[in-house]
């Protein structure tokens, strides 16, 4: 079963991304800062890493860095859903190596699964007939 | 003899006696004729009847007048000896001999010849005498000489000039003369008590020492030294000494003599001549100043030591003339120094030139000399002598002066600055072209203090009071002003001044510039214009981009959560109610964001529109804390308000009141988790002026001093700032208090640490008939957190 660690401090959105990813048959871990992140990293070893760049505690650039850095992390396939989009900081993530970046209020969830899809593969069709359990309220 | 004599006498016996008689006659003969004394047989009164060669050639007679009977020896005694031959006579007809005696005879040709007779008694029947006389003439002239001689020494020693003593063995004065103790001051008696050692300085009593061992050796007759000896009164003088040995004839002893001149004088004389010398010689060395003669005839030069030192040689390693003086001559300047020399030969003309030397050391040194002719009976110039001085450091420093005020002509001449020169009281003293150039002002009008007539009137007073403080305190300064140039326009001028002092430490003049740096300043505000405008433009980016940030972050959520929304089989009942509330949620958010930017905006271009009317404070304040009360957690934070008095009231805008407290409660709710959130009103007068004082205090986790020096700058904080340094909010809420307490004429300050909390503090004018709109910003200042 493919697994997804959403990162964004950004609740509401979190909760709908976490939604529609399990709802297709992911397993989905989510954090709401970089060092939760690089927590949940080592504790669940996602498939797949959805990545915010501005949140607190700890930003998405060093939380890449810190990711890069652990054993395995370096091939660990990272998605940037951002609402920065300034050149400095999407090169820095470059440098560091991402698979893409989506432009937060520019992709549709949709285009959110397309490219999870690209990056991991179909989830299998156990998970995807697993009941979908409820977010945390919020 | 006399045994001799008496054996004479004596009759001989017969056969013996005739044979002695023989023997003794024939002696005798051979006496006679042996010449070496004279030999006569005389009897008392005159007579002689045999004498031999010598003794006739004695008297002055021939053998032939002798035999003829004309000898008679009391002819030839001067009367005066007579009685001296009356008692040898008597003497010998007592004794038969007499004891020898002198007498002189008085020859023929009328000279006296002195002679020592010794008469013996004969035997015979008649009294014969014989006689035997020895010429003592030479033995007389040597006495005579001695005698003469110690006259002289005698009257030497008396009278002479010199000092003289004779002293013993044992250093004892013996014999003085006059001079020796006028020398000493002492009479002879109290010299005789004394010893040589007595009268010498004590510096000097060894010297001798050394002469004296090479006198008892045999190594020296006598001996000359200088010393000093040591008057009655103690004053001490020089004298040269010559001392020689002797034996007394007398005792035989041993005994010295000193002769003694004074020479004090002459000491003391060569003594200041010495000092004078050495005073030229240090005078020459410190000077740099060397003399020298040349003796033309013998072609030889005589230089002092300072001169040798100036040619770079030790004096005295050479024997300078002429052609060795060329040569050290530097080549450049041979042939001239050559020429003039020869001409003052020529006239006896004084010679007054500089030249150059090269030295054997390379350094080539610059001398200047003056001499002049010595000429003779006949006017001819026989030798020159003169001076030289070393003048290489002079030349140095007067081309060094020279090329400086090349350099500092050069200078003024390149320089766009104009270059001024005033006196000590601060008049201008010197023409600056460049500043009639520029101010149209004359020669005339310019110096003194005219040229203040050209500084903008404005600037007038400033410039005047600086200039004279400068002039008071000695300071170099510095001002700009502005120059009113010959069109009337002004140029904007920077004048610097320094004090020239003189070596006493006074200031003689002043110098400085004017710069005009008009076209400077233009290029500075254009500049300033650019600069201001590129910080707009990045401040307008910064903006876009958190604004963007800010709301494409709940566009995205919103977006996500209605598209899961109409999914309709992703999402059903609650959970599509609560994806619906927080889509609201987001959509809230934006509206206010929204709001708060337009807010912004308006304060920022002074387009606010403010409901100007009596506001009570403290309902603005209990409005904010319930607005701000459905976000806290009740049980964790406790909020109050407190206002001093209750009906604290000031002219405002209530709104924008409520509003202000509202966004920092909102911001003190952000940071305080638990603990308490408190407002508290107060009056407050400052200066003459009635305020109202807001606090805004609470416990929460304080805001670091980075964050502290950025609050209030709208989007400033989290325009990049992110990780650990992120802080959540967009500025604007403080924005939007700094726009609302600039309107009533407060001022805001926060003191925070982090762990013990914020306390932002407000105040705001009591009375302010209407919004201040003198376009002031309000800055929140730091201060320190003493919460």
């Amino acid at each position: 079963m493919k697994s997804i660690l959403i990162v964004d401090d950004t609740r509401s959105f979190l909760d709908a991304i976490a939604l529609s990813l399990r709802h297709k048959g992911f397993v989905v871990v989510r954090a709401e800062n970089g060092a939760e992140a690089v927590a949940a990293a080592d504790r669940t070893r996602p498939d797949l890493v959805l990545l915010d760049l501005a949140m607190p505690v700890m930003d998405g650039l060093t939380c890449l860095r810190t990711l890069r850095g652990r054993p395995g992390g370096k091939d660990l396939p990272v998605l940037l859903l951002s609402a920065l989009t300034d050149r400095e900081r999407r090169d820095e993530a470059e440098r560091l190596g991402i698979q893409g970046v989506l432009v937060k209020s520019q992709f549709s969830l949709d285009d959110v699964y397309r490219n999870v899809v690209r990056l991991v593969g179909l989830p299998t069709e156990a998970a995807a007939a697993a009941p979908l359990p409820l977010p945390a309220a919020g | 003899m006399r045994s001799a004599a008496k054996k004479l006498r004596q009759p001989p016996s017969r056969n013996a006696d005739a044979r002695s008689l023989q023997v003794g006659h024939a002696r005798f003969q051979r006496l006679m004729e042996s010449n070496m004394v004279g030999v006569a047989v005389v009897d008392a009164v005159g007579g002689v009847s045999e004498a031999n060669d010598y003794y006739l050639n004695l008297i002055g007679y021939t053998r032939a007048e002798f035999d003829a009977g004309k000898v008679c020896w009391t002819d030839v005694t001067p009367p005066e000896h007579l009685p001296a031959d009356e008692m040898a006579l008597a003497e010998l007809r007592r004794e038969g001999v007499c004891t020898p005696y002198e007498k002189e005879y008085l020859r023929r040709d009328g000279t006296l010849v002195p002679v020592l007779i010794y008469d013996a008694m004969l035997d015979g029947p008649r009294e014969q005498i014989l006689a035997f006389v020895l010429d003592i003439s030479d033995r007389k002239r040597a006495e005579e000489a001695l005698r003469q001689s110690e006259e002289r020494f005698r009257h030497i020693f008396r009278d002479g000039p010199l000092g003289m003593a004779v002293f013993d063995a044992r250093n004892r004065f013996v014999e003085v003369n006059r001079a020796f103790c006028k020398m000493l001051g002492m009479s002879d008696r109290e010299l005789m008590s004394r010893t040589v050692a007595d009268v010498t300085h004590p510096d000097d009593r060894e010297a001798d020492l050394p002469f004296v061992r090479r006198l008892l050796a045999g190594e020296l007759s006598s001996y000359s030294i200088e010393k000093r000896f040591v008057r009655k009164d103690g004053e001490a003088r020089w004298a040269r000494i010559t001392t020689s040995f002797l034996r007394a004839p007398a005792s035989g002893r041993a005994c010295g003599l000193k002769m003694v001149e004074d020479v004090t004088q002459r000491k003391q004389a060569e003594e200041r001549l010495r000092r004078s010398e050495s005073q030229l010689a240090e005078a020459q060395h410190l000077a740099h100043m060397g003399s020298w003669h040349w003796d033309l005839a013998a072609d030889a030069i005589t230089w002092s030591d300072e001169q040798y030192r100036l040619y770079g040689l030790n004096p005295g390693t050479v024997s300078p003339n002429f052609q060795l003086f060329l040569g050290l001559v530097h080549p450049d300047d041979r042939g001239r120094v050559k020429a003039l020399i020869e001409q003052s030969h020529r006239d006896g003309g004084p010679l007054d030139y500089e030249f150059r030397i090269a030295r054997g050391d390379g350094q080539v040194r610059v001398l200047y000399s003056r001499g002049h002719a010595v000429v003779d009976a006949a006017g001819r110039v026989v030798a020159m002598h003169g001076t030289s001085h070393d003048i290489t450091e002079r030349v140095q420093a007067e081309e060094a002066m020279r090329i400086s005020e090349r350099r500092y002509r050069s200078v003024v001449a390149a320089a766009t600055d104009l270059v001024w020169v005033a006196d000590g009281q601060g008049k201008m003293t010197l023409d600056v072209p460049g500043w009639r150039e520029i101010t149209g002002q004359t020669e005339a009008e310019s110096l003194g203090w005219g040229w203040v007539d050209a500084v903008h009137p404005d600037d007038r007073d400033h410039l005047v009071k600086v200039w004279s403080s400068s002039l008071a305190t000695q300071n170099p300064h510095e001002q700009e002003f502005r120059l009113r140039a010959r069109d009337g326009s002004y140029r904007h001028v920077i004048c610097r001044a320094v004090p020239v002092f003189n070596q006493g430490g006074a200031v003689i003049e002043w110098v400085g510039t004017i710069t005009d740096v008009t076209d400077r300043k233009r290029a500075e505000a254009a500049e300033r214009e650019r600069n201001d405008l590129r910080n707009a433009v990045r401040a307008l980016d910064r903006v876009l981009g958190v604004v963007g940030h800010e709301l494409r972050t709940p566009l995205a959520a919103t977006r996500a959560m209605t598209e899961l929304l109409l999914m309709q089989d992703a999402a059903q009942g609650d959970e599509a109610a609560r994806l619906l509330r927080s889509a609201h949620d987001e959509i809230v958010k934006m509206g206010a964001m929204v709001n708060d930017l337009l807010e912004v905006a308006r304060l920022n271009s002074g387009t606010a529109k403010w409901n100007w009317t009596n506001v009570p404070v403290a309902r603005a304040c209990r409005e904010a804390i319930e607005s701000v009360r459905p976000l806290v957690d009740a049980a964790q934070v406790e909020l109050s308000v407190r206002a001093d008095p209750q009906d604290l009231c000031i002219t405002g805008d209530a709104e924008a009141v409520r509003r202000l407290v509202l966004n920092l409660l909102t911001n003190a709710h952000k940071n305080t988790r638990a603990g308490s959130i408190r407002v508290a009103a107060v009056r407050h007068r400052e200066r003459d002026t009635d305020y109202v004082r807001i606090e805004i205090a609470d416990t929460g986790n304080g805001i670091s001093p980075e964050v502290t020096a950025k609050l209030g700058e709208a989007f400033v904080l989290n325009s990049g700032i992110v990780g650990d340094d992120y802080v959540k909010g967009s500025g604007l809420g403080l924005a939007i208090c700094r726009g609302i307490v600039a309107a009533h004429g407060g001022r805001m300050s926060v003191a925070s640490a982090p762990g013990r909390g914020t306390t932002v503090t407000v105040l705001l004018r009591a009375d302010l008939a209407a919004p201040a709109s003198d376009g002031r910003e309000v800055r929140i200042t730091v201060e320190s957190a003493g919460i």
